[in-house]
């Protein structure tokens, strides 16, 4: 896999006689490894029982969402750990989770805020959360030389993979986009570094019968499971996506209650 | 006569009016066509059975002077489509060489499938539209005639606006008001297509031309007229007007030495 | 030499404008890039279909340039017949305008059913439409625009337009040359504008007639007698008229002859 790779991975458009996109490949490792922004985290994408594609029944509706989960690795005693952003809104009715390199999502995201923005302008309606990952996809594939007359962008491959989660018609739904402009749609979906480990506990605890609470404790729990210092309510994070309230990030209070009851179900 | 040399011999404003000189102005805005040049009038057409007959005189006027007398107006493309112009002359000649370079595209991909006349409108009138659009307009109104590609007669009109229609006999300009109630009385629309011989149609668009070679001052008895069938394109264009009777003449006012 | 002449104080009245700078005005621009094309377009909602309508002549001053012009077209359909769409659009005033509009919002919504995977609502479509007028604010679309579908719950949807993209849900409007004398027409027979209930009260305890969604059979007469009674009062109307009716079974269309004068 290694030889002769530094032949074809200097230019950023370049196959190598493989046909592989040497530059894409690193920076899909920049979202595992690394140092700086580089961290982990897991999403649990929950539904009721047999009813979860009906939308139109209220009741059933309110126990539909998506919950994002994030370790905020504070490096630092002196760190201000709420300064540690990676979970994000895009519109009221999309948000994203990041791992890799911060400062790329932070483009990603925006052009996502522009082109929910733009469609609720032209269409009256939300944008729906396939079309917003499709957005950000297209934006994360425009690396490399500029043509005349494209305006510019990346001269490298955006180093950071995002978990987008949303609520539409279609009801709750989770996609990971990834640097290479691929994405695919999951019901639980865990990355950065020590996913491995996250994403086979995800796959043996994930049902389609999960409540709120139970997804919760299921993003915690497996937080706990990968993470190196002891998880408390001040290093994690999460958010959650719902037909009433849209998408919201957990404030203290939430926080706390969330871990407090992690900590009595073990 | 007064005292200053330079001005003996210039035109006196209280007997001449003050000059315009505005069009010697070189600053100002960016003009483009204002209004047409050199022009050619009417371009009348009919539908038959089995194809369209298009017509239209070899006079090119600049304002009343009847300057050039062989322009055909006619321009064949392909093979089973025409395009009849009035309007500016040059803007003609443009259109004409944007269709020759378009003929050759075409001729060049040789995938088979020739443009038809249908193909051909929608062209034309994009070009016009956006022309205008750019407040440059090509100052012309067309008619384009032939076969849409379920092999039906096809006749539609586009101008400088980009206004389209299309409707069984068609004329612009002057053969609006004088070609097209003829023909309306000669084919009633409500009459089907399969009714009317090619003859008549030509036969019509004839008449339809001595009519207007009549009431028409900025027309000439010199025209070219297109037949499109199945088998192709017959164009002629050295036509003249025949059996021409003036008689009517005597009985409409102020004409030659009868004044009032 | 002809500086001499500006300069100069003239002892005579006689002037000589050749020799002076030229100061003349602008020369205005002689061509202009709209046209009235005529004819009149209406629609009419009910509770589970909606009716658009225009009458197919095209004019040109007192010229008639086609007795069968549409003004009433598809949009978004699968192929060139329109098959398959789901929304109406008419337009009335300068149709080469009207044409160009339709061809962009019919990209528009095909465009939007590839990218998003699902067809345009008609509530999209209206808000969509708006924004596509209103970005030519400083050089519109000459036209009167109405766009009718039905919406999330089945229900008939009409929106109309002005030429700059201000827009309103409506149960019907008339729209284009004759629209001053088919709006009131509707007002009454659609809304049921002064229309009592009889001997309900004296004066001002008179109740009002109240509106409610007609049955598709009386809109379809509401629709032939409007346009009938256009042609008679108009010039510009007149040839035949194009109804469409849109159900939840698709879409309809209805030709009938009118007046030829």
């Amino acid at each position: 896999m290694f030889i002769a790779r530094s032949e074809y991975d200097r230019g950023i458009n370049t196959f190598s006689p493989e046909g592989r996109l040497f530059q894409v490949e690193y920076s899909l490792e920049a979202i595992k490894l690394g140092s700086t922004a580089i961290d982990y985290l897991a999403a649990v994408h929950y539904t009721t029982g047999a009813q979860h594609t009906i939308l139109t029944s209220y009741q059933v509706a309110t126990n539909e969402g998506v919950i994002l989960g994030v370790e905020k690795r504070v490096t630092s005693t002196l760190l201000e750990a709420s300064s540690v952003e990676k979970i994000v809104e895009i519109d009221q009715h999309i948000g994203c989770a990041m791992s890799g390199l911060q400062a790329d999502a932070r483009n990603l995201v925006e052009h996502a805020r522009v082109e929910c923005q733009n469609h609720a302008f032209h269409y009256a309606e939300p944008l729906r959360v396939e079309s917003c990952t499709q957005a950000i996809c297209d934006l994360a594939l425009r690396f490399g030389e500029t043509g005349d007359d494209e305006e510019s962008v990346m001269s490298r491959p955006f180093g950071v993979a995002l978990l987008i989660a949303g609520f539409d018609e279609d009801g709750p739904q989770l996609y990971h986009a990834e640097p290479s402009g691929t994405f695919y749609r999951y019901d639980a979906k865990a990355i950065g570094s020590g996913s491995e480990g996250a994403q086979a506990e995800l796959q043996n605890e994930y049902h389609r019968s999960l409540t709120l609470e139970e997804a919760e404790t299921l993003v915690l729990k497996t937080l706990k499971q990968v993470m190196e210092e002891k998880l408390d309510a001040k290093n994690v994070q999460l958010a959650s996506v719902t037909k009433e309230k849209g998408f919201r990030i957990y404030n203290d209070e939430e926080m706390g209650r969330a871990v407090a009851t992690l900590g009595g179900n073990q | 006569m007064n005292h200053y040399p330079e001005v003996w011999g210039r035109p006196r404003d209280d007997i001449y009016g003050p000059y315009n000189s505005s069009y010697l102005q070189t600053t100002g805005p960016k003009t483009h066509t204002q209004s047409p040049a050199v022009t050619g009038t009417s371009v009348i057409a009919v539908k038959f059975n089995g194809g369209v007959a298009i017509a239209a005189d070899n006079l090119a006027s600049y304002g009343s002077l009847a300057r050039f007398t062989d322009v055909k107006r006619l321009r064949v493309f392909g093979d089973s489509a025409v395009v009849g112009f009035s309007g500016d002359v040059s803007d003609m000649q443009y259109i004409d060489r944007l269709l020759e370079s378009l003929d050759i595209r075409e001729n060049y991909s040789t995938h088979g499938n020739m443009m038809n006349a249908k193909n051909l409108h929608t062209y034309l009138s994009k070009v016009l539209y956006k022309r205008r659009s750019e407040f440059n307009p090509l100052w012309n109104h067309i008619l384009v005639a032939g076969f849409d590609e379920d092999k039906k007669p096809f006749l539609s009109s586009a101008d400088l606006l980009g206004t389209t229609y299309s409707a069984p006999h068609l004329a612009t300009g002057f053969g609006a008001h004088l070609a097209i109630p003829i023909l309306r009385r000669l084919f009633p629309e409500e009459k089907p297509l399969e009714e009317i011989s090619k003859g008549e149609a030509e036969a019509a668009l004839r008449e339809c031309l001595k009519v207007l070679w009549y009431r028409d001052a900025r027309s000439l008895d010199k025209y070219s007229i297109a037949v499109i069938t199945a088998e192709g394109v017959e164009i002629k264009e050295d036509q003249v007007i025949e059996a021409q009777s003036w008689a009517f003449a005597e009985s409409i006012r102020g004409y030659g030495a009868q004044v009032n | 030499m002809m500086s001499f002449m500006g300069h100069q104080p003239q002892s005579q009245a006689v002037g000589y404008t050749f020799s002076q700078p030229t100061n003349a005005p602008n020369k205005e621009h002689s061509f202009y890039p709209y046209t009235d094309n005529g004819g009149s377009t209406l629609g009419i909602t009910g509770a589970d279909f909606a009716i658009l309508a225009g009458d197919t002549r095209s004019v040109a001053g007192y010229n008639i340039n086609s007795r069968y012009a549409p003004k009433v077209f598809k949009i978004g359909g699968d192929d060139d017949t329109g098959e398959g769409a789901h929304i109406i659009l008419s337009v009335v005033g300068f149709a080469a305008d009207g044409q160009a509009l339709k061809e962009r919002l019919d990209a528009v919504v095909k465009m939007y059913k590839y990218q998003h995977g699902k067809p345009m609502s008609v509530r999209a479509c209206a808000q969509r439409l708006s924004t596509i007028l209103y970005q030519k604010r400083f050089f519109p679309y000459y036209v009167h625009a109405i766009l009718a579908g039905l919406d999330e719950e089945g229900k008939g949807a009409l929106y109309s337009y002005d030429p700059v993209g201000s827009y309103e849900r409506e149960q019907c409007r008339a729209a284009g040359s004759a629209a001053s004398l088919i709006m009131p027409f509707l007002d009454n027979q659609v809304n049921f504008k002064n229309q009592y209930i009889p001997s309900s009260g004296d004066g001002h305890a008179l109740e009002p007639k109240k509106p409610e969604p007609l049955p598709r059979e009386t809109v379809e007469q509401l629709v032939r007698d409007a346009f009938t009674s256009a042609v008679e009062r108009h010039i510009e109307v007149g040839d035949g008229l194009q109804m469409m009716v849109i159900t939840q079974n698709g879409i309809e269309e209805i030709y009938t002859p009118l007046k030829k004068d």
